[in-house]
């Protein structure tokens, strides 16, 4: 289900599961990330956020 | 100071084993052990320091600080309690089990001390069902301390036998009632859950160092207990941190593979392994793992490729079956994999297979399936001409007696 979502952020393994990004999301990416964490049946998916000096 | 004072041969045919020697009476215990009584005297922080210097690591694969993980659970309210892991589900390994039928009592002393420190109210053998003869030993060393008027409680969990159920998580969950599966997102220093009494499992023979620790200092934590793999054989051969594995292995001729540390670790080949030293902290440091301690010299006429499969399909069926790219992606990597072997694979199948085993490490929920692509992906890097030849379907070994032990699997020769 979080791979229709979240076309640009997550794909699907040859057996159906998610892979996620591991790098950073893109400014595109977190809006349908944050659609497929509340989307998961499972709640399995979460967004981290981490704070950068500037 | 030494456990054991030779090789202890565990025969696969009568599977038993044997020793020059008996086991170790709760009389004779406290001869040699004299500190066995007398739990830590006085000083908990003395002995935490003495475990810190001695760099006792755990010996049931991960060889993680002790010390630190003593700390970490003196942190929790007391009540808990002290599990001693002996489980043994590595099919090689056979060293718990000779540590309890001979000297139950050191790795008992070891419980004992553990609890003291962190103040826990049971004490716990996770063990699996089948094993008749380790629990034989242990109602028998109940009943020494007993008759002794030093009784002991215990509390012990028969488990159905199962790889992963010997995780340290899976454990702890077993202890508690829930279903024996590994846990993932836990706090590793706390996995029983910060604010809880600790539950503390140790493999029993970390826990029995820790007694000799105690009795004999330091030193006597620079020895560590090998399953060695022979034929139809495995030894357990105990081993000091300054000896090389030539030393400590000098029947080992020519240059066989080995498979080094344990089913979820790897394969390397002697002429690597002979000049290092059986010392889990200099070999995290080299970037490999002393694992359980299994050490298998692949027979010349064994394949490699035909033995990585063999112990990636099992180790797949082992999986917990929490995470799909684990129980899914080891299943389907091992169906391909047996391709490989049976020469039926072509360069672009291998491709693909190459493509899958990539994407199922730090996937799963625990380390399971990271540990079975380590060792399959040790076997292509090392043994590249091997895999051509499966490629290209010219392996002349297939079908020769198989190597590594197999749970369920007996062979007949």
């Amino acid at each position: 289900m979080c791979a229709h979502i979240a076309t640009n952020t997550i794909t699907l393994d040859p057996w159906g599961y998610p892979i996620l990004p591991s790098d950073d999301l893109t400014e595109n990416q977190v809006k349908e990330a944050h659609k497929a964490v509340r989307a998961c049946p499972r709640r399995a998916l979460f967004i981290e956020t981490r704070e950068f000096e500037d | 100071m030494k456990i054991f004072n030779g090789d202890i041969v565990y025969s696969a045919e009568n599977h038993e084993l044997s020793l020059g020697g008996t086991r170790v009476t709760y009389a004779e215990h406290i001869k040699t052990h004299p500190k066995s009584i007398a739990m830590v005297e006085s000083d908990n922080e003395k002995f935490l320091t003495l475990l810190d210097e001695s760099g006792l690591t755990g010996h049931g694969g991960a060889h993680f600080p002790v010390a630190r993980k003593l700390r970490a659970a003196m942190q929790s309210p007391p009540g808990g309690k002290v599990v001693a892991n002996a489980a043994e589900g590595e099919p090689g390994s056979v060293k718990d089990a000779a540590l309890w039928q001979y000297v139950p009592h050191t790795v008992l002393d070891g419980m004992l001390l553990v609890a003291h420190l962190i103040k826990a109210e049971r004490l716990v053998i996770w063990v699996h069902d089948e094993e008749r003869a380790t629990l034989r030993s242990i109602a028998d060393a109940i009943a020494e301390r007993e008759s002794a008027g030093n009784p002991i409680k215990l509390d012990i969990l028969r488990m159905p036998v199962r790889y992963t159920s010997g995780e340290n998580s899976a454990v702890i969950a077993g202890v508690r009632g829930e279903a024996i599966a590994p846990r993932y997102g836990l706090d590793k220093a706390r996995p029983w859950g910060v604010g809880n009494p600790a539950i503390l499992s140790h493999n029993s023979e970390t826990l029995a160092r820790i007694a000799m620790v105690h009795n004999f200092g330091r030193e006597a934590a620079r020895q560590h207990l090998l399953s060695i793999l022979a034929q139809d054989r495995r030894i357990v051969r105990e081993v000091s941190s300054s000896e090389t594995y030539q030393q400590a292995m000098p029947e080992v001729k020519g240059n066989p593979a080995i498979l080094f540390g344990g089913y979820g670790a790897s394969w390397l080949s002697w002429e690597t392994v002979k000049h290092l030293r059986a010392d889990p902290l200099m070999l995290r440091a080299a970037g490999l793992s002393f694992g359980a301690g299994i050490v298998g010299a692949l027979p010349v006429d064994a394949c490699v490729i035909e033995e990585t499969g063999r112990v990636l399909t099992w180790m797949a069926s082992q999986s917990a079956r929490q995470c799909g790219p684990c129980f899914q992606g080891l299943a389907d990597v091992s169906d391909r994999w047996n391709l490989l072997v049976r020469g039926g694979m072509n360069q672009e199948g291998y491709s693909i297979l190459l493509e899958r085993i990539g994407l199922i490490p730090g996937r799963g929920g625990c380390a399971h399936p990271d540990g079975v692509i380590r060792l399959v992906r040790s076997a292509i890097t090392l043994f590249g001409d091997e895999v051509d030849a499966h490629l290209n379907g010219s392996c002349t070994l297939l079908e020769s007696i198989p190597f590594l032990p197999i749970p369920g699997v007996s062979v007949m020769s």
